[in-house]
């Protein structure tokens, strides 16, 4: 909703004059390459990967090197212990771990003489009730409207997620139950433009449980991403000490499909 | 005010009045514009027969001048205006009031009133007193005069970019300016997300700014106060103004409510963009709405020949509207009630009740889901002023200030929803202060202004405060009952200015100030928008204070015709604010713990050559400056630039009467383009590229330069009737500046990344019609 805003926000800006663009040369630092962490365990079927990369310089091109030949450790909240094999040049995936709603996952990667720790809880399993699609008052564009339960009691952080005719989106779309508490949650998903929803669209819905960690992780990656008109553009928050990029997220999923009538 | 204070002032008063001898009357009055009844402010009445002797016409146009018995000649100025000279016997105190010509009224074109040389007698340094007809002529973006854009063309001054109502002052953030309308505090200036100021200069009698120099009587701003008087109206006649240009309509309307008693000014403005809206052929523009007005009242009332009353207000507001869907809408209002007293020839007594509020209003559609954000800003303010007028040697102005400020931080609302936010969690805060300042003359080229303001701010229940540790997580609450006082926090701020005048022509000056700061207005973005927060000092917030030390040299040329300036600064700020990295700045009540605060220093010159009367006037100002600032917790606890910090400040602006009738006026700017944060590498998380942060403001946008032209065509004079076209080029040489630098990924290489500069105008022109009768 927030990026909404600011998409308006801007356009609203920008709308009665001419702006124009142009692609210009700037000569940026460069940087020493950083660790890049990106890791899941989740409820569905593994097996469940970790990604070592690291940062590249700006003028670089967009291939990110795996990093080999870490110590990746799991353990969960009952004991059970697991390294993980490298199968191929940067990734490490889980054979025996399984990811089951409630427990707690720690990830440790030994790498280059230094270990970064990150602990995970998968929270409890919401279900997705309905998929509404829904008119929009003014214009043309149709969006839909996901419809869960919230449990009052308890804190919980969600991301939706979706798969439209084969193509999954790349946004981030977290949400809090700040705005639900004691009722259902209701997350509209829109669709701009040119991808304006149309009859005989398949659409499967994914709804992630994530923990606040991941939450506050995906919300300032999506602030990093947005960053254009920010004051203070920055790193995500990283869930890792010491700090590394990325993120390791223990979640558990629900998926509704629905196609557009 | 304190009991210490009060003695102070008390045993200042009485020694002073003793001192004065038998022999002297005190000669008092009014200067003004004898054309329109409008007193002036700043005028000048001389004492031409003793070497740098005289007064100035405080904010209400009076003055008062007590000197040994005898026969005087005195000459009154106001630039702009024929100076009048007089001879007067003072035997007995005498009430005098001047009425000046409007210099622009007479036939013949320049009848030369001597220049005054205010900018080097005056004791006061750092202040900047704009011509109101110069606004006029300089040219601005559409045609909208404006008196923010044509201050922002001074030295030390900077604009806050394309884009952006804000201004900073020797190294301050937009919001360590105290912008004052009618003695209301104005919270946003910014009309249309920034592209215009909320100053309709048609109301406009009088705009100063101080650049974190002002004297002891205001207070609550590290960086600078802008001054901005009303006008009264008229007092001898009905008069109509107004103006048509491509995006606004403005209509002024004063006159007399009893000839020469009272007087009434009301002034509108609208822009009519969204008109234009309305004829678009894409659906979704022609349902949005996006369009400002502003409403200017004031009237005021003369209750005999010592007391006066005023009533002003401002309304104005902004309406953003999307489809229905999505609504922005936001604005200020104030009213000042002012009772303007003269308790003798010599006290001058104002007392002056003001209210003053901001607020926005979000909206949001959802298929008839309505959801609200109510965010604002309030203040009750209770003033007193006194001008003690002792002689020619010695004035004394004192007096204490009341504040009451009410903050909605934000509600939200959703229909048919009750939740959790929905509350009104106002904050409360009650500011106080107390000032005195001096300013004497011991010797003839000698003259000191030296003063203190005592200021609290106390937080007042009811309500939670939350401190925090450094994760940003609460450690404790504090829970102030109603009407129960929490945390104080009491500041002295001391303020010295001197005045060594080395001969008639020029003058060294040199000015130590502090100033404190209670009220921080948070924005997470390089424009600023008009839902900004303002938080008030708390458990976590302390007070802003500034350390200012300034040097400056004035010197007059050519009898004055040219004036040149120098003036240099040092300023140490602590309690600075800043954000943490990735900081969420939402109405949420946990926002300071987004913060970090640390310290700064902000230093730079000033040069100023400027020419104020001929047929070619303007100036040229340039600033070498920096502004950084050191907080614990970003780019490795050292110093590094605040976002505002530039290195070089370049304007000029030239403004030729070719005829009698026409004139030609041409801005100039260029500066070093802001601090701002660049990504220094690149990684991939989940299937996108994310840009990698090292330091925060380590890289600069591109220098910015722009030209603009304006030409103003008079209307040939007819009995009552006056008419001007004013046209106008925005960014002439079309410069493509950068508004904002983006970082994507390369259509035509997906493997590449690539810098996209936005730039907002090109050339812009536009035209406008002026008339008065």
């Amino acid at each position: 909703m927030k990026t909404i805003f600011r998409n308006i926000l801007a356009a609203g800006l920008v709308l009665p004059f001419v702006a124009c663009e142009k692609v210009i040369d700037i000569d940026l630092n460069d940087s020493d390459p950083l660790l890049v962490i990106e890791s899941n365990i989740h409820d569905e079927g593994g097996p469940y990967q970790v990604r070592l990369t690291k940062t590249v310089n700006f003028d670089e091109s967009n291939s990110f090197p795996g990093v080999s030949g870490a110590v990746v450790t799991i353990i969960d909240s009952d004991g059970a212990t697991e390294v993980l094999n490298e199968v191929s040049p940067g990734t490490y995936e889980m054979t025996t771990i399984t990811g089951v709603p409630g427990k707690s996952y720690t990830l440790t990667i030994d790498v280059e003489g230094e270990s970064y720790e990150s602990t995970s809880v998968m929270p409890l399993l919401t279900e997705i009730d309905t998929v509404l699609v829904e008119q929009g008052l003014f214009g043309p564009f149709r969006y839909l409207t996901v419809l869960f339960p919230d449990d009052p009691n308890v804190e919980n952080y969600y991301r939706v997620l979706y798969v439209r005719n084969g193509e999954p989106d790349d946004g981030i779309n977290v949400v809090s139950d700040m705005l639900a508490e004691g009722g259902d949650m209701e997350v509209p998903l829109f669709f701009f433009g040119d991808d304006s929803l149309t009859t005989g669209d398949v659409v499967e819905v994914i709804l992630q449980n994530i923990d606040k960690t991941n939450y506050e992780y995906l919300r300032s990656l999506n602030g990093t991403i947005n960053s254009a008109v920010s004051a203070t553009p920055a790193n995500p928050v990283s869930p890792f000490s010491p700090n590394a990029l990325g993120y390791f997220s223990a979640h558990s999923v629900h998926r509704k499909t629905i196609t557009v009538q | 005010m304190n009991k210490f204070t009060l003695l102070v002032v008390f045993t200042l008063l009485l020694c002073l009045t003793t001192v004065s001898a038998q022999d002297k009357y005190t000669l008092s009055g009014y200067v003004r514009d004898g054309g329109t009844g409008e007193e002036l402010i700043g005028a000048t009445v001389r004492i031409l027969d003793l070497e740098n002797t005289g007064a100035a016409t405080n904010a209400y146009g009076f003055f008062s001048i007590t000197l040994p018995e005898g026969e005087y000649r005195i000459a009154v100025q106001f630039v702009g205006f024929v100076t009048v000279e007089d001879t007067i016997l003072l035997t007995e105190d005498k009430r005098l009031d001047f009425n000046l010509i409007d210099n622009t009224t007479l036939n013949e074109v320049v009848v030369e009133a001597e220049r005054q040389d205010q900018n080097v007698t005056d004791i006061q340094m750092g202040v900047d007193k704009l011509d109101m007809r110069e606004i006029n002529k300089v040219p601005v973006l559409m045609g909208e005069k404006d008196v923010l854009k044509t201050i922002q063309l001074r030295p030390g001054v900077k604009n806050g970019g394309e884009g952006t109502g804000g201004f900073f002052v020797r190294g301050g953030a937009a919001d360590q300016n105290l912008i004052l309308l009618d003695e209301a505090t104005v919270y946003n200036v910014s009309h249309l997300l920034g592209f215009f100021s909320v100053f309709n200069s048609d109301a406009l009698k009088d705009v100063t700014l101080y650049k974190g120099t002002q004297p002891a009587e205001f207070g609550g701003r590290l960086a600078s106060v802008l001054d901005v008087r009303m006008k009264d109206g008229n007092m001898k006649r009905f008069g109509v103004s107004g103006g048509i240009g491509l995006i606004s309509a403005r209509l002024n309307v004063e006159g007399p409510i009893v000839k020469d008693k009272g007087s009434f000014s009301i002034a509108g403005r609208r822009t009519y963009a969204d008109l234009f809206l309305k004829l678009s052929r894409e659906e979704s523009l022609k349902n949005s709405q996006l369009y400002f007005y502003d409403l200017n009242l004031k009237a005021n009332y003369k209750l005999n020949e010592r007391n006066r009353i005023y009533l002003s207000g401002y309304f104005g507001r902004d309406v953003l509207g999307f489809q229905k869907v999505f609504g922005l809408d936001w604005g200020n209002a104030t009213g000042t009630l002012r009772w303007n007293s003269l308790v003798s020839e010599k006290l001058f007594s104002n007392t002056t009740f003001i209210f003053s509020e901001y607020n926005y209003k979000v909206s949001i559609d959802f298929a008839g889901n309505n959801a609200e954000i109510v965010s604002r800003i309030q203040n009750y303010n209770l003033k007193q002023d006194f001008q003690y007028f002792i002689n020619s040697e010695n004035k004394i102005k004192f007096g204490i200030n009341s504040i009451f400020h009410r903050i909605l931080p934000g509600k939200l609302a959703l229909e048919n929803q009750p939740i959790a936010n929905s509350k009104e969690n106002n904050r409360y805060a009650w500011d106080n202060a107390a000032y005195i300042s001096h300013e004497w003359k011991p010797f003839k080229r000698v003259g000191f202004e030296y003063g203190a303001r005592l200021s609290t701010f106390t937080l007042v229940g009811r309500g939670d405060f939350y401190s925090y540790n450094e994760a940003g997580n609460v450690t404790d609450t504090t829970r102030l009952g109603n009407a129960e006082f929490g945390k104080t926090y009491v500041n002295i701020e001391p303020r010295v200015g001197i005045n060594l005048l080395l001969s008639e022509k020029n003058s060294l000056k040199a000015f130590y100030g502090r100033n404190t700061q209670n009220l921080h207005l948070l924005s997470n973005s390089t424009t600023g928008s008009p839902t900004d927060l303002w938080i008030p000092s708390s458990y976590n917030v302390r007070p802003e204070i500034s350390d200012q030390v300034s040097l400056g040299y004035f010197r007059n040329f050519l009898s004055n015709k040219l004036e040149l300036s120098v003036e240099t600064y040092y300023k140490w700020m602590q309690n600075q604010i800043d954000y943490k990295d990735g900081a969420e700045l939402d109405f949420g009540e946990n926002v300071e713990s987004q913060l970090l605060t640390g310290t700064g220093r902000a230093y730079g010159i000033e040069f100023l050559f400027r020419k104020k009367v001929g047929k070619i006037t303007g100036w040229v100002g340039y600033t070498l400056s920096r502004v950084e600032k050191k907080i614990e917790g970003i780019n490795n606890d050292e110093y590094y630039p605040a976002r505002q910090d530039r290195t070089h400040d370049i304007s000029i602006v030239l403004m030729y009467q070719i005829l009698p009738r026409l004139s030609v006026a041409a801005t100039w700017v260029y500066y070093t383009g802001n601090a701002v944060t660049f990504p220094s590498g690149k990684y991939e998380i989940q299937g996108q590229v994310v840009n990698y942060y090292t330091e925060r403001n380590a890289y600069r946008m591109p220098d910015y330069h722009r030209m603009d032209l304006g030409i103003t065509f008079d209307g040939k004079k007819r009995k009552r009737f006056e008419s001007s076209w004013n046209l106008s080029f925005y960014n002439l040489y079309a410069r493509e500046n950068a508004f904002t630098i983006t970082f994507e990924e390369d259509p035509n290489d997906p493997s590449k990344t690539q810098a996209v500069q936005t730039s907002l105008f090109k050339i812009i022109p536009s035209i406008t019609y002026n008339f008065k009768f």
